[in-house]
């Protein structure tokens, strides 16, 4: 072990332990005091974590200060940052080499550790303010954060039996669907599990909002029709129900109105209906005819199908070959590339210069490449 | 593994700070260039110095020359110089008794110090033939190998501003040379001092030279001076650095651990220390590295040099 009798090393290495143990420390406190917070705003009752959150305080931090003491460097670093720090010129290395003892020692006065312990030891005041604020703050303070209490399972239930109740002296929905609802409130309070109620909860529910449901239709043809989707095909075979439908509706006229029933003022006249929704059933745009095999109409496309009126060079005798000079240099159009394209290979004679701006943002990078070039590295 | 004790060091040290007190004096202006000079001499390596015109490259080569009394030879490289020029070739000849052989002429390169003055002006060809007498120190021809003599060490200057006309040190060749040192300019005192002191710019002779015995008592010292773990351990760490470092193409090679080592503890030596500290690395670092790193096109767009990239990469790695 380089050095390890050295009494600068051992200074050195002393001072970063207690710089450890001091930072850990203040840092065990700051965790007890995060710690106290979050209790004290999730738990309740708050009087029983009172004991345990009082010993929160000396154990992190006293856990914190250890950890951090175990993290202390090991003694061959350390007399490599006293080397360093000492400018000792390798004699701190040395030092359990034999005939070290002929050399001087260097001089301590440099050996002091880079003094942080006062920069950490300065959170300290912080850190116990914040434990005292978490641990003196009102109670009323938590008091809105905390969460409402779950309610009780008995109480959904009974909530619907008393609504049940209610429906059942009202009138409102039919004996067979109060007693259904009943029947079903039972097996609900029957399969409840008291360990896993979230079952039992979501059947409730399920069954509240169709309660609500039924109140809200109000009619009992409707109910049923509600309650089973199929009873719509009743609105279509049976004259009664489709009327019912239509009062439930508020529709004077839902298409299918008999002739000599139209209403003036309904879009009716005349047993025919023409407002919208009007006609017979069907998934078109109104009363337009629908068929896979007619042509579409083209009375609004732009597309006329003719032949254009024919043009000189149309048929291949028409067309006349012969010389003519270019009013531009041929030379120069074989020169200029096309856009994007680049110079093509040969393209650029001798003597031909070529114009190209350097972006801005590049000009400082090529003028130091070619001053480079030049320049000494 | 014993500590060099202060009566080993002491007197070493007292004759190497004569010849670095000696050297100062024949060349004005510049210790601390040649305090790395005569690290890389200890250290046995080969020195490239680089600079303008006029700045005293041969002047300083010259100069060590004459206070280290070793066989110094100088070659001018040029375009046509031919590898036979630096090593020797074979020529044939008759011998007395009228039969004939061939005999091999040593070139220049026999030597202790050999100036390889604008060694950039040679061909590749003819650069190469530098290759096997800086790493091995022996010249192989016509499947006979020479060890050259002990010590041996190429000085080589080169002109960073001509560009015309030269041809690149290969990485291969640029990787053997322990140190690339810039000779920079002087300042203004140092000028007149030169103008005033100097007759057409003569230098004077030395009022110290170094012997064979001496020399060899220092190379002797170097290799005793103790290189501790956690030094050697950052020496990996820094050379390990430049690979995957910011704008670098490619790291340096094992060769310049080796290189920042010796030359370290050299540095060492000098500073009358039997063991090599951290500063004594960073004090090498630059000079060792900034040839060994090959940087990529960015460095050349954002205008970083090798020397900077060397020194970023010490200072981002910890000595522990």
């Amino acid at each position: 072990m380089p050095g390890a009798g050295d009494p600068t090393r051992r200074a050195f290495r002393r001072s970063l332990a207690a710089e450890g143990a001091a930072c850990g420390f203040v840092l065990g406190l700051a965790f007890a005091a995060a710690s106290i917070l979050a209790v004290r705003a999730l738990a309740s009752p708050e009087s029983a974590w009172t004991p345990s959150l009082l010993a929160l305080v000396p154990s992190t931090s006293l856990l914190g200060a250890l950890l951090n003491l175990r993290r202390t460097p090991s003694p061959e670093v350390c007399a490599a940052l006293t080397e360093d720090a000492t400018r000792a010129g390798g004699l701190l290395l040395v030092r359990d080499v034999p005939g070290s003892d002929a050399w001087p020692s260097p001089e301590p006065v440099a050996a002091s550790a880079p003094p942080r312990l006062l920069r950490h030891l300065a959170w300290m005041p912080a850190a116990a303010a914040a434990l005292a604020f978490a641990l003196a703050a009102p109670s009323e303070w938590f008091a809105a954060a905390a969460p409402a209490a779950p309610q009780a399972f008995p109480d959904i239930t009974a909530d619907l039996r008393n609504a049940l109740d209610d429906i059942r002296e009202e009138g409102t929905l039919e004996p067979e669907t109060v007693e259904e609802i009943a029947e079903e409130i039972r097996r609900i309070e029957a399969s409840a599990d008291p360990c896993d109620p979230g079952a039992a909860l979501d059947a409730a529910d399920r069954l509240r909002e169709r309660v609500a449901a039924l109140l809200e239709l109000g009619d009992a043809a409707i109910a049923r029709m509600a309650k089973d989707r199929g009873s719509f095909a009743d609105v279509a075979a049976s004259p009664e129900a489709a009327e019912d439908f239509r009062k439930m509706l508020g529709e004077s006229c839902a298409g299918s109105c008999p002739r000599g029933e139209e209403r003036p003022g309904d879009g009716c006249e005349g047993g025919e209906c023409e407002g919208a929704g009007s006609g017979e059933p069907d998934r078109g745009r109104g009363d337009a005819a629908m068929s896979w095999t007619d042509p579409s109409e083209l009375g609004d496309s732009k597309y006329v199908d003719g032949a254009r009126e024919a043009v000189p060079g149309d048929r291949p005798d028409e067309v006349r070959t012969g010389e003519s000079v270019s009013p531009e240099d041929p030379a120069a159009k074989e020169l200029a590339p096309a856009r994007g394209e680049g110079a093509a290979p040969g393209g650029i004679s001798a003597g031909t210069s070529v114009n190209r701006r350097v972006a801005p943002a590049h000009r400082a990078a090529v003028r130091r490449f070619f001053e480079s070039e030049r320049k000494p590295q | 593994m014993t500590l060099l004790s202060p009566g080993d060091i002491a007197p070493v040290k007292a004759v190497l700070d004569r010849a670095l007190a000696a050297l100062d004096a024949m060349l004005l202006g510049r210790p601390g260039l040649h305090r790395l000079v005569l690290a890389g001499i200890l250290a046995r390596g080969h020195i490239l110095l680089e600079g303008l015109p006029g700045l005293g490259k041969t002047a300083l080569v010259t100069a060590l020359a004459r206070i280290l009394e070793l066989d110094a030879k100088r070659i001018q490289f040029t375009p046509d110089l031919m590898p036979s020029d630096i090593v020797g070739s074979h020529i044939l000849e008759t011998r007395p008794d009228g039969s004939r052989e061939m005999a091999f002429r040593p070139g220049p390169v026999f030597c202790n110090l050999l100036l390889a003055d604008e060694i950039n002006r040679a061909s590749p060809k003819t650069q190469s033939a530098l290759l096997e007498t800086m790493q091995e120190r022996s010249v192989t021809l016509m499947g006979v190998t020479r060890p050259l003599p002990d010590p041996f060490f190429v000085l080589a200057s080169q002109n960073p501003i001509e560009l015309e006309g030269t041809y690149p040190l290969p990485e291969a060749q640029t990787d053997r040379f322990l140190f690339r040192l810039r000779v920079g300019f002087p300042d203004a005192a140092t000028l007149a001092a030169i103008i005033t002191s100097r007759s057409q710019g003569r230098m004077p002779d030395p009022d110290f030279t170094l012997s064979r015995d001496d020399l060899a008592r220092a190379f002797d010292t170097v290799s005793r001076v103790v290189l501790p773990e956690a030094v050697a351990a950052w020496i990996g760490r820094v050379v390990a650095a430049t690979h995957g470092a910011e704008h670098v193409k490619y790291g340096a090679s094992p060769r310049a651990a080796i290189a920042l080592a010796e030359s370290a503890r050299a540095l060492a030596l000098l500073d009358g220390r039997p063991c090599v500290g951290f500063d004594d690395v960073r004090a090498a670092a630059v000079p060792v590295l900034n040839h060994r790193l090959v940087l990529d096109y960015r460095a050349t767009l954002d205008g970083v040099t090798s020397d900077s990239v060397a020194k970023h990469v010490l200072d981002s790695v910890p000595v522990a």
